[in-house]
């Protein structure tokens, strides 16, 4: 069949409109992948190239002197450790109150639209800047005689993973048929058994994911980290890694490497959880 | 065990979704609650299971009182409209669960498993999981997973209304010989009068939270209580024609019914009357003849082993069945005969029966 004319036109627009947005996302991507090429780039330069001016787009001189160096660096390994502590801490502390508080808050209709209200505030927490809190929460650390310990991050962690991990675990609870914990109910079990052997395994995927995405977040964080600690004993990456730039000089190669090298296992994690990342960063505000 | 209603009420926001409801089932009896959508019908079954509070009134089950019991000590089972079957698990596993849940040892499990399996043919499919299932087999492994531990009672929410047509009718069959064979009382709640009329020993039809009329269902199809019982039951519907009595008759647009002797005195209570025939009692006729209502065709109906006329008698539709060949065109004047001792008269203002 002949097509008509008009729709001739709408496809050329159409195409024409659709290179134009991928045009756009390109130079996006291309924005936002440029650091990522450079901080790869410049942990394998020798040094001479990295500060050779016009700049080393690209070389093939490249050494493996400072993944080396820090490997072999213990202090290295402790940050990396006391990184991995906090995160998972605060990962499965928020995660194991979260849920709970999810479903509590999904099930279970309190008066005076409290679910409402109580859902609204335990989001309204994340509105504020983290740094509008920095103060307060040193000061409850210092009384608390817990400055520059990893319990400190554990919990200031949580603080900010709470409200995520509620809300996005709130989403899959709604989207979970009431009447499979009724069903439960009636077969003999009770509230806690049916959250337990019928709720959570169906919810599991989600609980991986925003445990993922909990671990993102305190991986990469900067702000508490700097403040609320100071030495190996609860140091994390981060802070460690910035910590290359000294008073006499900025190591960059070691701290491209250790940046590469940190970036990595949060990378393969964001990439596993890319699906559930976007629906629950829109807080369950689309149903599917 | 048999299963009583006293005075039973659920207030939601100060309505009472479900008014003071008094009902008694017998054991092994299968009543069916049937109503309209948010007649209260669900809320009354979920009560009775604990998945909602009793607000006023007891509910006896085996004649303890099982007011702010949790469900898991009513000894219930249920089976849901969407079946809720547990997703991760495969068919023996969900049929299992009530005993899982009460700690029967695993060969025993296994074993009863399959001979339930076994009584609803669903032996091959017990290593699926649900999503696996065709409708009808899901709505199986549901009953499967209710049987299995022998409860007080089956408390069944439109248990067929997820199912296609043919499918319905087949399984509507199956559970009413479940019914029968184990002699479990059963609440089965349904909007649809023909499950209620089949498979019922006895129907209790509710209307905005008030129950209307209980009995069986050849009481509800000849003896409705009122008139939204009689419009409700039987299908096609009842007719409804309203009118004022002349002396010993009814004054229809053709002419005058008369009624039989015992009709007379209710009818001549009334100060206006509603008068009810079914499609099946009434018959065509020559607009002529004496007696009759006179009628234009609206629309005929074909069904194959009966022919529905719906005619037009001033303001109302009236529907009356004919027989398979029946042919009429759209506009044709025809007459209809009343037998008067199928007649129910009803009181237009409250629409109570009369008689």
């Amino acid at each position: 069949m002949r097509e008509l004319k008009g729709q001739y036109d709408s496809s050329f627009v159409t195409r024409y409109s659709s290179f134009l947005k991928y045009a756009l996302l390109m130079l996006f991507a291309v924005f936002f992948l440029f650091p990522m090429y450079w901080l790869v780039l410049t942990s394998l330069k020798t040094q001479a190239d990295q500060f050779s001016m016009p700049p080393v787009w690209w070389t093939k001189r490249l050494t493996l002197d400072y993944y080396r160096a820090i490997i072999f660096d213990s202090s290295f390994e402790t940050l990396a450790f006391n990184s991995a502590l906090a995160c998972g801490g605060s990962a499965l502390l928020s995660l194991v109150a979260g849920t709970m508080g999810a479903y509590s808050l999904s099930r279970f209709r309190l008066p005076f639209r409290l679910n409402h209200h109580l859902s609204l505030w335990i989001l309204s927490t994340r509105m504020f800047p983290p740094i509008v809190s920095i103060v307060p929460l040193f000061l409850i650390m210092r009384a608390l005689d817990l400055l520059d310990t990893r319990l400190a991050l554990v919990l200031a962690y949580s603080v900010f993973n709470l409200p995520f991990v509620v809300w996005m675990m709130k989403g899959f609870f709604d989207e979970l048929p009431r009447e499979l914990e009724e069903s439960a109910l009636m077969d003999g079990d009770t509230h806690l058994g049916a959250f337990l052997r019928i709720v959570l395994p169906l919810v599991a995927p989600g609980i991986a994911a925003t445990a993922i995405f909990c671990m993102i977040v305190s991986w990469n964080e900067f702000l508490f980290a700097l403040i609320l600690t100071q030495t190996d004993s609860a140091l994390t990456l981060p802070v460690g890694i910035a910590n290359q730039v000294t008073q006499y000089e900025i190591r960059w190669g070691v701290m491209s490497a250790a940046g590469v090298v940190a970036m990595t296992p949060m990378f393969i994690f964001a990439l596993m959880v890319q699906r559930y990342l976007v629906r629950g960063l829109s807080f369950g505000a689309v149903k599917g | 065990m048999s299963i009583r209603f006293e005075n039973a009420t659920k207030i939601f926001r100060d309505l009472a979704v479900v008014d003071r409801l008094n009902l008694e089932i017998e054991d092994g009896e299968m009543m069916v609650l049937l109503g309209p959508s948010g007649c209260g019908k669900t809320t009354t079954l979920r009560m009775l299971a604990g998945l909602e509070d009793i607000s006023e009134g007891t509910i006896y089950i085996a004649s303890r009182c099982v007011n702010g019991v949790p469900s898991r000590h009513r000894n219930v089972a249920m089976v849901f409209q969407n079946y809720a079957l547990y997703p991760h698990m495969t068919a023996a596993q969900n049929i299992g669960y009530p005993l899982r849940i009460r700690g029967v040892k695993r060969d025993e499990m296994a074993r009863q498993v399959s001979e339930v399996a076994e009584t609803l043919e669903i032996g091959r499919l017990l290593d699926r999981r649900p999503r696996e299932l065709s409708g009808g087999e899901r709505q199986r492994v549901a009953l499967a997973r209710a049987v299995i531990r022998r409860p007080a009672a089956f408390l069944m929410d439109e248990p067929l209304s997820n199912l296609d047509a043919r499918l319905r009718l087949q399984m509507r069959g199956e559970l009413k010989r479940l019914q029968r064979g184990l002699r479990i009382t059963t609440l089965y709640v349904t909007h649809d009068q023909a499950e209620a009329m089949t498979l019922a020993h006895r129907v209790a039809v509710m209307r905005e939270g008030k129950l209307q009329q209980v009995g069986t269902p050849m009481e509800l199809y000849q003896r409705p209580a009122n008139m939204f019982v009689a419009g409700f039951v039987g299908s096609p519907a009842m007719n409804f024609i309203q009118g004022r009595m002349e002396g010993a008759s009814f004054r229809l647009n053709g002419g005058l019914l008369s009624l039989t002797p015992d009709q007379l005195p209710a009818a001549a209570s009334a100060e206006t009357l509603v008068l009810g025939f079914r499609p099946e009692c009434a018959s065509l006729t020559s607009p002529q003849e004496d007696g009759a209502l006179r009628g234009t065709v609206y629309v005929t109906e074909e069904m194959g082993n009966e022919t529905f006329v719906f005619l037009k008698c001033e303001d109302a539709l009236i529907t009356v069945r004919a027989e398979a060949h029946f042919k009429a065109e759209i506009g044709d004047v025809l007459g209809v005969r009343v037998p008067p001792s199928s007649v129910r008269l009803f009181e237009a203002r409250t629409g109570k029966a009369l008689v």
